[in-house]
């Protein structure tokens, strides 16, 4: 019988990072088309003017939409940047770097995002 | 009628000859095989080239090389196939292999990973209930070339790879004796099922419809299905846990 | 990682950059370059998208006049073009999904162009409702 002797990294963490790569996408998929349809369709007369964005932004299903849209995004996009990077061999030190610079960036966009369209809504 | 091909040979010795191409020109019949150029190059014109070859029938894998880039078993790769008369063929040995000498790669890091999933050889000419195991992994031929044509594989040495791959899904449907938890944990690994990126070159090359891409698939749906259990404490993930 | 299952090659930069490399290589392989490709697009245009949501902070005159500028031709071929790109990397993500799940592996080929057939059609609607108004 043959005997592993490989070590392996057993935390469930890579498979983790394939699946919610996935689950992102499909989500994405379905909220970017909300995203378009909202932008388009529902708001009256477009958002394309200043008065017509804050309006569309002030109504809380579709900020509560945004909201998610730009978390799942953030999230695919970085994740795709890391799987794009280990691609490149780095050692377990720059895999560190890699994983905190990337959730920083991020977690960083998220919270502007989401204040830049608090501080638009509330003035 | 032979036809007149130029054969662009890859050439290196470990530590001694640096890389490079030595052009030799042929006199070969379209029907004739690549391999055949190749020994008729090391029988006329240049004595030091080495390669390997075995059965020259398609059924040892020895012969596995890049023409013009593509991975190919070479005994069965008919010229009027890959080239024309006054034509080019530049011919490789396998990549993500360690070059021995020419054309020759040392495969043992793939006979090791087979080794490390259990080993799983089983010919078709023992078929095992169900038709769809007709078509499987026993007929592997351990040529490499899915390995070599793997782009993930290209990004690191660490790679469980294709073959190695799609033999561990080969054990779990049957293990014969072997601890298929343990080849679970290894292709749940970062290494492993998780980096294929589903390019299915694998299987664009291999000659014996091992569909190694077609394993990593089965595997990956199952551990989905698996992790997705644990999170409820169930399943085969679920026990491991700390393991 | 240990254990006689190593490759004892040195990775070069080279090595590390060539599964980007497509040519001679099957329909799954550019499907795979293109998803990045088209990925690594997706990212730079989230990057810039951030930054004209960011005029939205200065006030109505600035984004409306941004807003302007936006709605000339130029803009117009640019966000086809990212429609396509979209479509392309969403599609593909799909097929690669139901991949994942073990479903039409041996049919891979096929669902890629039935789903691209569905994006074209997606397309030229969504092109001919930007340029009309
Ligand atoms: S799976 Fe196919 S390509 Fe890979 S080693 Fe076996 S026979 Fe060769």
């Amino acid at each position: 019988m043959a005997t592993i002797t490989r070590v392996t990294r057993w935390g469930g963490y890579p498979a983790w990072a394939w699946i919610l790569q996935a689950a992102s996408g499909v989500l994405l998929v379905v909220l970017l088309s909300l995203h378009i349809i909202a932008q388009h369709f529902v708001a009256p007369g477009g958002v394309l003017d200043y008065g017509g964005v804050v309006a569309h932004l002030r109504n809380p299903v579709i900020f509560v939409l945004e909201t998610a849209f730009a978390g799942s995004v953030l999230f695919h996009v970085f994740a795709g940047v890391r799987a794009i990077l280990l691609d490149l061999a780095p050692s377990k030190a720059q895999e560190r770097s890699i994983n905190v610079i990337l959730t920083t960036l991020g977690v960083g966009l998220f919270v502007y995002g989401l204040v830049l369209t608090l501080v638009v809504v509330t003035r | 009628m032979a036809w007149q091909v130029q054969f662009r040979v890859f050439r290196s010795s470990r530590g001694e000859v640096p890389a490079h191409f030595d052009p030799f020109t042929v006199e070969i019949k379209p029907d004739e095989t690549v391999l055949d150029g190749i020994e008729r190059i090391w029988a006329f014109q240049d004595r030091t080239l080495t390669f390997r070859h075995a059965c020259h029938h398609a059924s040892c894998g020895s012969c596995a090389m890049r023409v013009n880039g593509v991975e190919k078993l070479s005994c069965v790769t008919y010229i009027q196939d890959v080239t024309s008369d006054g034509g080019t063929l530049v011919v490789e040995p396998l990549r993500n292999f360690p070059i021995v000498s020419d054309l020759v790669v040392d495969v043992s890091p793939m006979f090791h990973r087979m080794h490390e999933v259990g080993m799983p050889i089983i010919r078709s000419a023992e078929p095992l209930g169900k038709p769809e195991n007709f078509n499987c992994f026993e007929n592997c031929i351990e040529c490499g070339m899915c390995v070599s044509a793997c782009p993930v594989m290209l990004t690191s040495n660490q790679y469980l790879g294709p073959a190695a791959l799609a033999a561990a899904q080969r054990t779990i449907a049957e293990p014969r004796g072997v601890d298929v938890r343990s080849i679970w944990q290894l292709a749940d690994d970062e290494n492993s099922v998780w980096r294929c990126h589903t390019a299915f070159e694998c299987g664009e090359v291999c000659p014996s419809n091992g569909d190694p891409a077609g394993a990593i698939m089965a595997l990956r749906r199952r551990l989905i299905l698996e992790r997705i259990k644990s999170l409820f404490g169930r399943g085969i993930l679920a026990r491991q846990r700390g393991g | 990682m240990t254990g006689n299952g190593q490759h004892n090659t040195a990775l070069r930069w080279g090595d590390s950059v060539r599964w980007f490399d497509a040519r001679r290589r099957g329909l799954g392989m550019w499907a795979f370059a293109l998803n990045r490709i088209t990925g690594v697009l997706l990212m730079i245009y989230l990057l810039v998208h951030f930054v004209n949501i960011s005029v939205l902070y200065l006030g109505e005159t600035a984004w409306n006049q941004l807003m302007d500028l936006f709605r000339m031709p130029p803009f117009l071929i640019f966000d086809v073009a990212l429609v396509l790109v979209l479509l392309y990397h969403g599609l593909n993500g799909i097929r690669l999904v139901i991949l994942a799940l073990d479903i039409g592996v041996a049919q891979q080929k096929r669902i890629f162009w039935g789903l691209m057939a569905f994006g074209t059609v997606v397309a030229v609607f969504t092109a001919f409702g930007l340029f009309r108004g």
